[in-house]
C-alpha cells in the first residue's frame, strides 16, 4: 500500500471539505507560532545592539579597559609607554545636549585632527536636519560649544556625535578622566601577553575585558526579563496546543468508520498512527510558515515596547532592525510542528487501536473519557502536590527554573481535574438550565456533558489562556499599588533636578557644579539631597552605587528597610565604610546585614559593611548606597547627578520652583515637582507592561478561535440531532440560542477553572518567580473589579465565538440532516 | 422538511411551497408528529425528556404532565428516567411515538417504523400506530415495506419506482 497515497486521501481530503475548521485550526498554531516567534526577534533587536556603534568608525578593538568612576588618564601614558604592539584609544561615551535641549550620545575619541569638528551618525543627521558643513551647538554640564559637522556616517541606526577627546573632556569639565581606554594588537602580536601586560600596569581595581563581554553583560542582566516574556509567550503555543489536540481527536472520532474500514482491509495500527500524526504535522507546518510571517509583523510592532521598557528599567539600548534568521525559521517550524505532533499523539494513539469491529460504534470514545475521570483526578492531585514542591526551591543558575516548571504542573493539574470539573458544573447546573425557554439549556448542557473528552479540553484551553491573563493581571496590579505606596514613601520631596535630557537606566549625567550651592542659596529650600550616582561592576554584573545625605533620608524617613531600625542603621552610615544595599542586589548576590563587600572605587578596593536593605522598585540592577561623607573619601570629584529639594514649612513649593528655575536658566537642568515625578514613574510602570498585555490579548484571542472551532466541531457531529430538533419544531432561534448556550456554558466553566488556576499562577509569580528573577518584594493586592470586568468581557467573547456555528446549525437542511441511510 | 420536486404538498389548506421558514417551523410544531425508522431519541436526554421536548419547543405549559401521560399511553412509565441507552428497540420506538403524540398532531408521519424491530415489538408499535389514530384522531401516513404494516392502514397506496401504483 502506497503510504503517501492513502495519506492524501485520507489527510488531505478531509481537511479540505472541512476547509473552515481546518484554517481556524492552522491559525491557532500560527497564532501561537507567532508570538513566540515575535518576542524573540523584537527582544533580540531591542536588545540586541549594545555593542557601541563607534566600534565601525574605530575599527576591531581587542580590550577594553574601564574603572568604576571613570579611568584617570594618566594610566593612558602608563600603557602606551607599554613595549607591545598596540593601538590604544582613550574614548569618552557621554550624553551631551544639543540647542533644542535634546539628549545624544557623545564620543570624544581621539582620531579627530581638528577640535572643532564633529562626525555624526546619520540618525543624528536625520533626527536634527543636520547636513555636512553645519555649525551645530552642544552642551556639556555647564558650557557649550560649536562644532562644524565634517562627515556624516551612513547607515547608522543609533544617534550619536563623535568629537575630539580632548574638546569633549572640555565640554564636560572633566579633565584627567576619560571613560575607558580601547586596545587594538597589531597583527602578529600575542593578544594575551598584551593582556598581561595592561593588566600588570594598570591600577589593580581596573577592569580589562573584550568588548563583547560588555554586551553579554548587558544580554545577561535582561535575561530575567525576557525569560519571563518567552515563557509567557509559550502560554499561547500551550493554548494552541489544547486545540491541535481537539482538532486531531475530533477528526478521530469522526472518522472511526473509515479507520475500521482501513484496518479491515489490511492497514497496520502504525499506518492509521502515522495518517494521524502526519495530519498533525501538516496542520503544524502550516500554522508555523504563517506563524512566521504573522510574528516577523508582530514583531516590529512591540519591538518599540520592549525597548521602552529596556530603555526605563534596565540599560539604554537603541532598537535595531528586526531580523529574521535561518534559524529561527527553523526554530519556528521544528517548534510549532512538534508542538502539533506531540499534542495530536494522544488521540492519534487512539486511533490507531481501533480494532475493525469496534469502528463503527460512535459512543465510544467519549463513553472511555468518563471512566477516566478517576484516573485523571490522581494525576492531578500528583500534578498539583508538585507544583506546590517545585514553588519551595530556589533558582537555579538565577533563573526561576523550577518556578517555571510549577507553573506548567499546575497547568497539567487544571487539565487533569477539568472533566471532572465541568461534569460536575454541568451537573449543578441542571436545573437551572432547564429554565432556558425552549429546552435550549436542557439541550446544550446535556450534549456538554455528553462529549466531556471534547468539551474539556476546550474548556482547559480557554481556562488556560484565562488563567494567563488573571494571573498577571492580578501580579501586575499588585506590583502597581506596591511600587505607589513605595513611591509614596520614597518620594517625599518637593522638588526633584537632575541634568537634562531624555532619562534612561545606567546613565546618570552630571549636573554642573555650582547647582548644589544656588539651590542650597535659593529662599524657601529647607533642605537639599544631593545625590551622586554611578555604574559600577559588581560580580560581572552591573550596579549603580549612589551617595546621598543620609540624615535627611533619617529625617524625612524615605527609605523603608526589610528589617533593623532604619533610624540606627542610617545614623551609622556617615564618615564610615558602610552602605545600604536595595532588596534585588541583596537578592541577586545573596547579600545579608553585616556581610561585607569588596567594591572597587578608583584604584582603591573598599570593604563595605552591609548596614542595612531597603525596599526598591526603581530598577532591578540593585543599588548600593552610602553616605556622601563616604564617597568623598574614595571618589572626590564624581559630579553630583541629582538633587531632592524639601521646600521650608509655609513657603510656597511653586514659587520656589519658579525661583529654581530662573536661577538655574543657564544650566541644562531639568527640574520636576514632586506629582510630575510620580506620575513618570507610574507612567514607566505601565509602559513596561504594556507588551505583557499584547501577549495576553494574543493567547485569548487563541483561546477564542479555539472555542469557535470546537463549537464548530460539535455542531457538525450533531448535524443529525439538530436536524432531528428541527423536526421536533425547534426554529431557526431555538437552534441558535441552543449553540450560543453551549458557548455561554464553555464560557462560564472555563472562567471558573481559569480563576482557580490563575489565582494560583498569581501566587506563584509573585512569590516565586518574580522574587527569583528581579528580587521584589510584591504584596497581594488582587484588582477585584477589574478582574471581574475582564472575565465578564472574556465570557462575552465566548459567546461571540459562537455566532458563527449557531448561524451555522441555524442554517442546516433537517431532511438533509436526519438522512438515514 | 423536504420540498417536492414537482406538484405541491398541502397540509390543513395550507401550500407548504408558499409558507416561510416560520410557518413551516408552525406547522410542524402545532400539526405534524415523525416517528423515524431509527427512532431518532436525542442520546443525552431521558425518555421522559425526549417525550417532553416538543413542548419544551413550542413553549407549551404542564408539560411535565402530557409527557408522562403519553408516557404512560404507550406502556413505559417505569423508564421514565432511563436514557435511550438503557432501552430496546421496541421501547426506543415506543418512546418516540408518545414524542410524536405529545403535542396531539393532527397528522402523524411514520418512516418504516417497524424496519428496525423484531416481528413482535414491531406488532407492538403497529398497534400503537392505529391507536393513535382512533384514540387522538390523527392522519397517520406511514410509509412501509412491510405488508403487515400496511394492513393497519385504511387507505393504501402502493408506490413502485417513485410512481403511484394503486390505491386501496
Amino acid at each position: 500500500m502506497n503510504f503517501f497515497r492513502l495519506a492524501r486521501q485520507f489527510v488531505l481530503r478531509p481537511l479540505r471539505r472541512d476547509k473552515l475548521r481546518s484554517a481556524l485550526t492552522i491559525i491557532s498554531v500560527a497564532l501561537g507560532v507567532a508570538v513566540v516567534i515575535a518576542v524573540d526577534l523584537a527582544g533580540d533587536a531591542a536588545t540586541g545592539s549594545f555593542q557601541s556603534s563607534m566600534t565601525s568608525l574605530v575599527g576591531k578593538v581587542d580590550y577594553e579597559v574601564t574603572a568604576n568612576g571613570g579611568v584617570d588618564e594618566r594610566v593612558m601614558a602608563k600603557l602606551t609607554a607599554l613595549p607591545v604592539n598596540a593601538q590604544f584609544a582613550a574614548v569618552i561615551e557621554q550624553p551631551v545636549s544639543t540647542i533644542a535641549k535634546s539628549s545624544v550620545t557623545m564620543f570624544g575619541v581621539e582620531p579627530l585632527t581638528d577640535p572643532s569638528v564633529a562626525i555624526v551618525s546619520s540618525e543624528t543627521a536625520e533626527r536634527f536636519g543636520w547636513k555636512t558643513g553645519d555649525s551645530v551647538e552642544l552642551r556639556g554640564r555647564d558650557r557649550t560649544a560649536q562644532f562644524q559637522v565634517q562627515k556624516i556616517a551612513a547607515g547608522q541606526s543609533v544617534s550619536w556625535v563623535a568629537i575630539d577627546i580632548a574638546a569633549a573632556q572640555q565640554l564636560l569639565d572633566s579633565y584627567g578622566r576619560i571613560d575607558r581606554i580601547e586596545v587594538t594588537v597589531d597583527s602578529g602580536e600575542d593578544a594575551a601577553t598584551v593582556e598581561r601586560q595592561i593588566r600588570a600596569a594598570a591600577p589593580a581595581t581596573y577592569d580589562v575585558s573584550t568588548p563583547g563581554a560588555r554586551s553579554e553583560e548587558n544580554q545577561r542582566m535582561l535575561r530575567a526579563f525576557r525569560w519571563n516574556l518567552r515563557i509567557l509567550s509559550y502560554i499561547s503555543l500551550l493554548v494552541g496546543a489544547f486545540l491541535i489536540y481537539n482538532t486531531i481527536a475530533v477528526s478521530v472520532v469522526r472518522r472511526r468508520a473509515e479507520i475500521g474500514i482501513l484496518r479491515a482491509i489490511g492497514v497496520s495500527s502504525r499506518g492509521v498512527l502515522s495518517i494521524f500524526l502526519g495530519e498533525a504535522a501538516m496542520l503544524g507546518v502550516i500554522g508555523s510558515l504563517a506563524g512566521i510571517a504573522l510574528g516577523r509583523l508582530l514583531a516590529s510592532g512591540i519591538v518599540g515596547m520592549i525597548s521602552d521598557t529596556v530603555n526605563s528599567i534596565f540599560i539604554t539600548s537603541a532598537p535595531g532592525a528586526v531580523a529574521l534568521s535561518w534559524t529561527s525559521v527553523a526554530t519556528a517550524v521544528a517548534t510549532g510542528t512538534s508542538v502539533s505532533v506531540i499534542s495530536a499523539l494522544i488521540p492519534a494513539r487512539e486511533a490507531a487501536r481501533v480494532a475493525p469491529a469496534e469502528a463503527m460504534r460512535l459512543e465510544a470514545r467519549e463513553h472511555e473519557a468518563r471512566l477516566h475521570v478517576r484516573r485523571d483526578l490522581m494525576v492531578a492531585a500528583v500534578a498539583g502536590i508538585a507544583a506546590l514542591t517545585l514553588s519551595q526551591f530556589g533558582p537555579i543558575g538565577g533563573r526561576p527554573v523550577l518556578g517555571y516548571v510549577a507553573t506548567l504542573c499546575a497547568v497539567t493539574a487544571t487539565a487533569m481535574v477539568s472533566p471532572a470539573f465541568v461534569s460536575a458544573i454541568i451537573r449543578m447546573l441542571r436545573s437551572p438550565l432547564t429554565r432556558i425557554p425552549g429546552a435550549a439549556g436542557l439541550i446544550a448542557g446535556r450534549s456538554l456533558s455528553a462529549s466531556l473528552a471534547r468539551t474539556s479540553i476546550v474548556v482547559t484551553a480557554l481556562a488556560t489562556a484565562i488563567a494567563m491573563m488573571i494571573s498577571v493581571g492580578i501580579m501586575v496590579a499588585s506590583f502597581r499599588e506596591t511600587v505607589q505606596v513605595w513611591l509614596e514613601h520614597q518620594l517625599r520631596a518637593d522638588i526633584y533636578l537632575r541634568a537634562a535630557g531624555q532619562p534612561t537606566a545606567g546613565i546618570f549625567p552630571p549636573l554642573a557644579p555650582e547647582v548644589p550651592a544656588i539651590i542650597a542659596q535659593t529662599p524657601g529650600v529647607e533642605d537639599s539631597d544631593v545625590f551622586h550616582a554611578f555604574t559600577f561592576q559588581y560580580q560581572g554584573e552591573q550596579a549603580t552605587f549612589g551617595a546621598g545625605d543620609s540624615d535627611i533620608v533619617r529625617r524625612k524617613k524615605t527609605l523603608r528597610f526589610l528589617s533593623g531600625d532604619s533610624d540606627s542603621i542610617l545614623r551609622s552610615l556617615p564618615n564610615q565604610d558602610r552602605v545600604m544595599v536595595s532588596e534585588p542586589f541583596a537578592n541577586k548576590h545573596g547579600v545579608h546585614t553585616g556581610d561585607v563587600l569588596h567594591i572597587a572605587l578608583g584604584d582603591r578596593n573598599v570593604a563595605f559593611t552591609v548596614a542595612g536593605v531597603y525596599y526598591d522598585y526603581s530598577s532591578d540592577r540593585g543599588f548600593i548606597m552610602a553616605d556622601n561623607t563616604t564617597l568623598a573619601k574614595y571618589l572626590p570629584q564624581q559630579p553630583a547627578t541629582n538633587i531632592a529639594v524639601y521646600v521650608a514649612p509655609g513657603a510656597n513649593a511653586n514659587q520656589t520652583r519658579r525661583d529654581l528655575e530662573s536661577r538655574l536658566a543657564a544650566f541644562p537642568v531639568a527640574i520636576a515637582p514632586n506629582e510630575t515625578l510620580r506620575r513618570g514613574a507610574v507612567e514607566v510602570f505601565d509602559r513596561t507592561f504594556a507588551v505583557t498585555w499584547a501577549l495576553e490579548a494574543i493567547a485569548i484571542v487563541v483561546a477564542m478561535l479555539g472555542t469557535a472551532n470546537s463549537l464548530l466541531a460539535l455542531v457538525l457531529d450533531r448535524r443529525r440531532e439538530i436536524g432531528l430538533i428541527r423536526y421536533l419544531g425547534a426554529d431557526n432561534r431555538q437552534i441558535r440560542r441552543m449553540v450560543l448556550t453551549e458557548a455561554g456554558l464553555v464560557g462560564l466553566l472555563a472562567a471558573g477553572l481559569g480563576l482557580m488556576l490563575g489565582a494560583a499562577l498569581s501566587l506563584e509569580l509573585i512569590y516565586v518567580i518574580n522574587k527569583q528573577s528581579f528580587g521584589w518584594t510584591i504584596q497581594f493586592h488582587p484588582p477585584l473589579v477589574l478582574l471581574a470586568g475582564a472575565l465578564l468581557l472574556v465570557w462575552i467573547f465566548t459567546i461571540a465565538a459562537g455566532v458563527y456555528p449557531a448561524r451555522f446549525a441555524a442554517r442546516l437542511q433537517p431532511a438533509e440532516a436526519v438522512h438515514e441511510e | 422538511m423536504d420540498f417536492p420536486t414537482s406538484g405541491e404538498v398541502e397540509v390543513a389548506g395550507l401550500v407548504t411551497s408558499g409558507l416561510g421558514d416560520a410557518a413551516l417551523t408552525g406547522l410542524r410544531r402545532g400539526k405534524i408528529g415523525f416517528v423515524f425508522q431509527f427512532f431518532q431519541l436525542l442520546p443525552t436526554l431521558t425518555a421522559l425528556e425526549n417525550v417532553e421536548l416538543p413542548l419544551m419547543l413550542a413553549g407549551a405549559r404542564n408539560i411535565r404532565a402530557t409527557a408522562r401521560e403519553r408516557l404512560d399511553w404507550v406502556g413505559l412509565p417505569e423508564k421514565a428516567d432511563a436514557l435511550p441507552f438503557q432501552l430496546s428497540g421496541g421501547q426506543m420506538q415506543r418512546v418516540a411515538i408518545a414524542r410524536a403524540l405529545v403535542h396531539n398532531p393532527a397528522i402523524l408521519v411514520a418512516d418504516e417504523p417497524t424496519g428496525n424491530l423484531d416481528t413482535a415489538s414491531g406488532d407492538l408499535v403497529l398497534r400503537l400506530i392505529r391507536r393513535a389514530a382512533d384514540e387522538f384522531g390523527a392522519a397517520v401516513v406511514m410509509a412501509t415495506h412491510s405488508a403487515e404494516a400496511a394492513a393497519i392502514a385504511d387507505v393504501r397506496v402502493r408506490m413502485r419506482d417513485g410512481l403511484i401504483e394503486s390505491v386501496e
